[in-house]
């Protein structure tokens, strides 16, 4: 009997507390949101802020005033940490070693040349990333579907790597990601 | 058997896993995705564990393993067709030797799917330390899942090849016998 009269007392004050701990979290919200979203809205959303002064000059001012609208909703949403977001990059690999990574939307050719005849050419074109040249035998990986931002989650078999197993060369699309 | 009938029997299996090697290239299944094909070289090995015994059946496998890496690919690939062909022969052997004659309609099909198996696997594995592992494991569901199907198919090649084969290798020794009688 004694037992249980202890846990029922417990469950209630848990639930008593329940509500408490909510409230202190909302409360949190606002008090933090404006010591926050000034430093934040300098730092944090810099590379799309930058870009509606530009476009009303051109021609839009609807998505411009769109932007405003919902930008202040964005920080109330994320009070405390505004994430950085990090954009789409091409990472290759020989074997399990890091090659190299570069920007994905910036054409490019890389050329990986590992010494003893094996060499890859991977062709980025802002839009989609490929291996546009291979030395190996099977030249499957010239085969391979490109890879796109649309298509990486989809994509045959592979989805976002292109593999070239005869050369040991590992392509990998990371995407568009908050840090 | 005698000696010449033997390394006659070899040549003509060799050279056949070869041929079938290469002619499955031009079978697209999914273009350009390596490890995923119909793996008719397969019905070779087959052939071998049920017409043949255990050991021609390695020795088989590392023939054809050599001369396929010699004229189709290179060292590196003839790494992970060996890898493929020992795994998948012991599986085969393994399944073989425990089904024993049950199932005797659809045992070479079951037998031949675990070869499959076992070869992408085998494959798999080598992948796994030379290329980017994470690439790898995204590639391996597809890859056993391939294989499952491929084994089925090539088992169905086998079974029917085999009876065929059982059917002409009777009927000679009914052709030689009516001479003498």
């Amino acid at each position: 009997m004694r037992g249980i009269r202890i846990t029922v007392c417990i469950v209630c004050i848990a639930f008593m507390l329940l509500p408490l701990s909510g409230c202190g979290q909302d409360n949190a919200i606002p008090t933090a949101a404006p010591a926050s979203s000034e430093p934040a809205a300098t730092t944090g959303p810099a590379p799309e802020t930058a870009e509606p002064p530009a476009t009303p000059s051109e021609a839009a001012d609807a998505p411009a005033t769109e932007e405003l609208a919902s930008s202040p909703e964005s920080t109330k949403r994320m009070p405390f940490i505004l994430p950085t977001v990090l954009p789409d990059e091409v990472a290759i690999y020989i074997g399990n070693a890091l090659y190299t990574v570069v920007p994905f939307d910036t054409p490019d050719v890389i050329i990986v040349d590992q010494g003893d005849g094996r060499v890859n050419e991977i062709t980025l074109d802002g839009e989609k990333v490929y291996m546009s040249h291979s030395t190996c035998e099977g030249q499957d990986c010239t085969q391979q579907e490109p890879i796109t931002p649309e298509n990486y989650q989809d994509r045959l078999v592979l989805l976002n790597y292109i593999l070239c197993l005869p050369n040991q060369v590992t392509v990998e699309y990371i995407p568009e990601r908050e840090e | 058997m005698t000696a010449a009938k033997r390394v006659a029997q070899f040549g003509i299996l060799t050279s056949l896993a070869l041929v079938l090697g290469w002619t499955e290239r031009f079978i697209p299944v999914a273009q350009g995705i390596p490890g995923i094909k119909l793996g008719l070289g397969n019905t070779i090995l087959l052939y071998a564990i049920y017409m043949m015994d255990a050991k021609s059946s390695v020795l088989l496998m590392l023939l054809k393993v050599l001369v396929t890496g010699f004229f189709l690919s290179n060292i590196g690939g003839m790494l992970y067709s060996l890898a493929g062909g020992v795994l998948s022969l012991a599986a085969m052997l393994l399944v073989k030797k425990l089904l024993g004659n049950r199932l005797p309609r659809i045992g070479i099909i079951i037998v031949s799917v675990f070869g499959a198996v076992f070869h992408n696997i085998g494959q798999l594995s080598v992948a796994f330390f030379t290329v980017l592992y994470r690439a790898v494991l995204v590639y391996t569901p597809p890859l056993l899942v391939s294989g499952l199907i491929m084994g089925v198919l090539t088992g169905v090649v086998a079974k029917y090849t085999l009876r065929a084969l059982k059917y002409y290798d009777d009927r000679p020794a009914k052709k030689k016998e009516n001479p003498d009688a």
